[in-house]
This record gives C-alpha cells, sequence and structure tokens, in this order.
C-alpha cells in the first residue's frame, strides 16, 4: 500500500546513494547516452527506478531519474535537503574570479537555454564545478531532489509552485536575485 | 406635448437624482422647492451640471435678491421666495412669438440656419471626423428639454468660434469649482452670498444687449449670452440625439454670433466659481498638446487646489479643454478639501511630471543598445493607469494624508512588472537580471539609494 507520507524522489536519491561501485561505473559510461543503450545500464536503472514507479504513483519521470542516475553516478556529492543548496543556488555562489564571470554566466545560460534531451551536458558541466568544490569542503552538499522536481518540470512551462518557469526560477537563484515580482 | 406653450418653469426638463434614488426631471419651480429633497443634478456631461447649477442660483438670486444678514440655511426654500417666476412666466418659454428663453427675438427672421445640434458640444457637425456619435445635420434633433440644457450652456462653455463669435464672459472656458454639499439645496446655499453688484439677468430681456464696458453685475455675468439663437418650432417627432427620448424634435435654429468689441473686454468681471492667480483664470490643459495622456489630468489640479484659498469645503471640480475653436476633452472632479492642506514648499507634486517623463530614460539604461519606439509605447500604454490611480487618490495627496512618492512608487512599481515582461522575454541570467533592475525602477527614488547607484560601477560582462 502507498505511503502518502513517504516522498517517492527522496527514496530515489536514497537507493542512488546506495549504488556499488560497480553500478557507478556502468552508469558512467552511459553518459549522453540512452536508456536502451545498453542491457547492463538499463538492467541497474530498472532495480533503482521501477520498484518505486510501482508503489508510487508520484514517482519521478524516468527520462529525468535515468538523467539523475547518470549524473549522480559520475558526481556523487553528497545529498542534504536544504533551502539554500539547491543546483543553481549552489553554482552562484561557487562562481570564479572576476575575470571568468562572462564565460560562468555564458555557460548557465546555455543550461537554461537547453531543452531536457540535451541538457544533460551542460549540467554535468555544472556539477563538476560542485563536486570539486565539495571535495575541497565537506560542508557542501547538494539537493538532489530539488534537482530532480526541477527537471521534472523543465520543458512544462509555469508549472512550478510560484507560477513562473524553472528557468527563471534558476537564474534567479544563481544571481541570489530575491525579487518575487519577475515572473 | 404642447410644445407651443413649453415653459421652462412648469415643465420637467432638468435631470436630478432624489436622496431616495429617484432619477427624474424637474422643472426649475420644483427643482428649487424640491432641492432639499434632491441630491444632485443628475447630468451625465459635467457641462449641464454646471451650467444647470449656475442658472438655478442666478434663479435664486432674481428671486429672492441678496441673503439677508446672517440668515441660517432654511430647511427648504420656501414657496413665497419664488412668487416672481410665477409673476415671470413668459421670461421662460422656449417656444411662442414673443419673448423667449435665452433666444433673441431679433433673430426671429433670419434666414441663415445652424443645425440644432451645435447647442451641444459632443454631437458633431459639418465635417467633425474624430467623434464616437454620428449626426446627420438638419435631420437629427434635440428635444425640448435638451434644448433648453443646450442654452444654459452658452454663458459658460462658448469657445471662440471664428470671426464675429465671441467667447463667453470668461472667455476660454475656465476651470469651474462648485459647492458639492449633500443636497441640492446646500451646494445651492453654499454659493449665495451677499453680492454688492447683483444686476439683472439676460433672461429677463427681450433681447440681447452687451454689457457696458467695465460694469458687469453678478446676474448679468451668470447669464451672460455670447450667441444670438432663435430655435425653430419642432414638427416630426422623433428620438432626441441627447437624451433618446420620443419628442418632438428642433431640428434647426439660428446660432450667430456677436462681436464684442475689444473693450468691453475690460471687465469687473469676478466669477464667483472660477480660481484665479495673478488676475487670470486656471483653464483646463490641452491634453493633446503634447501627447494625450489621460482623460483625468490631476497633477496640475493639484497644484492649483494646493496654492487657491478656497475654504475647507467638498467640490465638484469640471474642466472643459479646448484648443482655439475645437473641443479637446470635459472632465470631472468630486475634490475634499481640509484647511491643513500640502505646504506650498512641497516638492514632490512639483516635480512629479518631471518625474514621470523621466521614467522611460530609465528604463532604457537597462536596455541593450538603442532607445527603441517600443519601448516609449509600452511606457504610454501604462500611463493612464498611472495617472488614473493617482487622480483617484487627489483628496488624499492634497489633504497631505498620503505622500504623493509612496502613491507613485506603489503603482509605478506595479506597472514595472508589465513593463517588464513586454520588454525582456528571455530567462537567460542577463535578462532576468535587467528584469530585476526595471522592477526597481520608481519615479521618486531614496536619496540614499540614488547615492549609492552612483557609487557603484557596473561587472564587466554585466550588461
Amino acid at each position: 500500500m502507498e505511503n502518502t507520507n513517504e516522498n517517492p524522489t527522496k527514496r530515489f536519491i536514497e537507493k542512488l546513494e546506495l549504488m556499488s561501485k560497480a553500478e557507478q561505473s556502468i552508469l558512467c559510461n552511459h553518459s549522453n547516452l540512452p536508456i536502451n543503450h545498453s542491457l547492463n545500464g538499463f538492467d541497474i536503472f530498472t532495480g533503482l527506478w521501477w520498484p518505486l514507479r510501482q508503489k508510487y504513483q508520484n514517482t519521478p519521470r524516468r527520462d529525468v531519474s535515468w538523467l539523475i542516475a547518470k549524473l549522480y553516478a559520475k558526481y556523487p556529492i553528497k545529498h542534504a535537503q536544504k533551502d539554500f543548496n539547491s543546483f543553481a543556488k549552489l553554482l552562484g555562489k561557487n562562481k570564479p574570479k572576476e575575470n571568468d564571470w562572462t564565460k560562468f554566466k555564458n555557460h548557465f545560460d546555455s543550461i537554461l537555454n537547453s531543452s531536457l534531451d540535451n541538457i544533460e551536458y551542460h549540467i554535468s558541466w555544472g556539477l563538476s564545478i560542485l563536486y570539486i568544490a565539495a571535495k575541497k569542503n565537506k560542508n557542501i552538499t547538494l539537493n538532489w531532489v530539488q534537482l530532480i522536481d526541477d527537471l521534472s518540470i523543465w520543458d512544462r512551462g509555469k508549472e512550478h509552485r510560484k507560477k513562473i518557469q524553472i528557468q527563471v526560477e534558476w537564474a534567479k537563484q544563481f544571481l541570489s536575485i530575491n525579487d518575487s515580482k519577475i515572473i | 406635448m404642447d410644445t407651443e406653450n413649453y415653459n421652462l418653469v412648469d415643465e420637467p426638463w432638468i435631470p436630478v437624482l432624489f436622496n431616495n434614488g429617484d432619477f427624474k426631471r424637474v422643472s426649475i419651480k420644483n427643482a428649487l422647492l424640491k432641492a432639499h429633497e434632491i441630491r444632485q443634478i443628475a447630468a451625465s456631461n459635467p457641462m449641464d451640471r454646471v451650467s444647470i447649477f449656475r442658472f438655478l442660483l442666478a434663479v435664486l438670486y432674481w428671486c429672492r435678491g441678496n441673503p439677508e444678514e446672517n440668515q441660517t440655511i432654511p430647511e427648504k426654500f420656501p414657496e413665497e421666495w419664488l412668487a416672481k417666476l410665477d409673476d415671470n412666466k413668459d421670461c421662460f418659454n422656449l417656444f411662442g412669438e414673443g419673448k423667449r428663453f435665452y433666444q433673441d427675438i431679433k433673430a426671429k427672421e433670419d434666414k441663415e440656419f445652424r443645425p440644432i445640434t451645435d447647442l451641444i458640444h459632443e454631437i458633431p457637425t459639418e465635417t467633425n471626423i474624430a467623434h464616437f456619435r454620428h449626426a446627420d445635420d438638419f435631420n437629427t434633433g434635440l428635444c425640448p428639454a435638451c434644448c433648453a440644457l443646450g442654452l444654459l450652456r452658452l454663458p459658460v462653455f462658448t469657445t471662440m468660434g471664428g470671426k464675429g463669435k465671441s467667447p463667453g464672459i470668461n472667455k476660454t472656458p475656465p476651470i469651474y469649482f462648485l459647492p458639492n454639499k449633500h443636497t441640492l439645496h446646500e451646494s445651492l446655499w453654499n454659493s449665495y452670498k451677499t453680492c454688492t453688484n447683483l444686476g439683472e439677468p439676460t433672461f429677463d430681456r427681450l433681447e440681447m444687449k452687451i454689457s457696458e464696458k467695465g460694469n458687469i453685475s453678478l446676474l448679468e455675468g451668470l447669464t451672460d449670452l455670447p450667441r444670438k439663437v432663435w430655435l425653430k418650432k419642432p414638427k416630426d417627432e422623433g428620438s432626441c440625439i441627447y437624451c433618446g427620448q420620443k419628442k418632438p424634435l428642433i431640428k434647426r435654429c439660428v446660432f450667430k454670433g456677436i462681436t464684442k468689441l475689444k473693450e468691453n473686454d475690460d471687465t469687473n468681471w469676478v466669477d464667483p466659481h472660477v480660481v484665479k492667480k495673478d488676475n487670470k483664470n486656471f483653464n483646463a490643459d490641452n491634453t493633446l498638446k503634447i501627447w494625450f495622456k489621460t482623460d483625468r489630468p490631476w497633477s496640475r489640479l493639484a497644484l492649483i487646489l494646493r496654492d487657491s484659498n478656497i475654504v475647507n469645503n467638498k467640490y465638484f471640480i469640471a474642466g472643459f479643454a479646448t484648443h482655439q475653436v475645437k473641443f479637446i476633452d470635459i472632465w470631472e472632479r468630486d475634490v475634499l478639501l481640509k484647511d491643513e492642506r500640502l505646504l506650498q514648499g512641497d516638492i514632490d507634486l512639483k516635480n512629479y511630471d518631471d518625474n514621470i517623463k523621466k521614467l522611460p530614460s530609465k528604463i532604457k539604461d537597462f536596455r541593450r543598445g538603442k532607445y527603441s519606439v517600443n519601448d516609449y509605447s509600452i511606457y504610454k500604454q501604462v500611463i493612464p493607469q498611472i495617472e488614473n490611480f493617482l487622480s483617484t487618490h487627489l483628496s488624499e495627496i492634497i489633504n497631505n494624508e498620503n505622500k504623493i512618492s509612496d502613491l507613485a512608487n506603489s503603482i509605478v512599481a506595479k506597472m514595472m512588472v508589465s513593463i517588464s515582461e513586454s520588454l525582456i522575454s528571455g530567462y537567460t541570467c542577463s535578462e532576468v537580471k535587467r528584469k530585476s533592475d526595471i522592477l526597481r525602477v520608481v519615479p521618486y527614488e531614496d536619496k540614499q539609494e540614488k547615492n549609492t547607484k552612483k557609487k557603484v560601477k557596473s561587472k564587466k560582462g554585466d550588461k
């Protein structure tokens, strides 16, 4: 029986955290590849996602879950569900020196301008920066649950709870703009 | 309807709203006898509200003379005060062969006719193309009641009409300030003050007479006629183009100007419902002069009210904007004035127009590249909303209950949400940052914030 108090997204992340090194390695080799690329990858993912799907109706989308599984395998940054450690916010806090700011901002804009189908490369870039930062500072954690939820509505316009496009919300978090009037 | 004997003392033609919510037309006599039951004159055009009020005041003075010293307001106007109306009914005949109301018997034999719609400013005639109501000269007509309303406008709102057509006694129609109390009775009483030079009204005369140089009495000024009119008798019944009622219609009239000699311009006329500064009347702005901002111009009016010595009272204010012979706009306001008004040194009100005009250039600062026509047109679309909001808070601003800077900033902030979305549609970091900056544009900047902005240098790559 479905336990409505449990968050299936959170359960999915917990499962990712329990992956073995071998499983992570296999998923790492599937960067930018579809789910049906190899049987090994398919099997691992099915084991992670399908039981949740059977149990919870609001399990994250398959394509988003596959994307996150690969990214987590490559950049296993510690998860913590806080308000201040969303992907965009963390990236904004870890911006480089002023000379490299334009390039950094443009790269982040590439994430915002991507569709879900080709976002993996750009998110991967961002996660690589955060992974390096997390290695230097063990206090840095990433809210993977928020990342999955945001990507789940990436191509769905203003379905965000604040009735705004998720890309706008990411830009605001990246720039640390608190203005609630930007829609 | 017996149009031959249509007499304004008895016939119901003045539109009024009673305190119990009833809307009716009443005669001159009933308008005054029941003034304590009447909430206000209920005309849709503010011109008629002003004209009818001033006419009733003139009738009150004419019937009763000056008020007695230290007289308190009676509960209602006693019938005996209006005995002169019944004794001089012939002054108020609209038709007939003899004396006619606000018409010149010398024009009776004139064969040069004009369409009757010349009496009503908002009905177009001849080659006027910019209008929303369509009329057919000499085919459309006015009912007798609406003709009377049109005639009443002559002393108050007649503009220059070209060669040989002088304007009314106030020349370019000024902004009129009428007391607006709980009943018509109280409002009239508020205007009914002792006057040293009462004189006689023009409706008491058989033919028109130009006032002598320098000597305009109150009643003469209130009823001064700048046009010679003679109404042709109504023939067919039809829908009146002004009120829509099915009545016998008047379709044509004699409507001629009166050439006043220049020396007659030098008069001692002081209008009781007009505010002056440096001996000049305040006129309504020509809102087409620069660009059509709004149908409720308020900032200049606020300055007039602030600087005037108008007493603590509630006022009905009407402004008729004209430009030479063109009628631009008519607007009205209800304003409550308290004694403690904005200080004369208030800079915010004085700087309002400049601050609002600077908004497009402030927005432009956050746009990439050159200022575009599109930016200005978007801004112009929200200006009426901003002006309307501030206009509805006019009384609060004047009476110092709300700061104009706070009100202006709050409404502009709301409008900036729409403007930023219209001007910048994307969601890259640069675009989101620009939207955020546009949202912070306000007409009245905090002085500290302004200095801080000057000190902060823009980051490289921010543009």
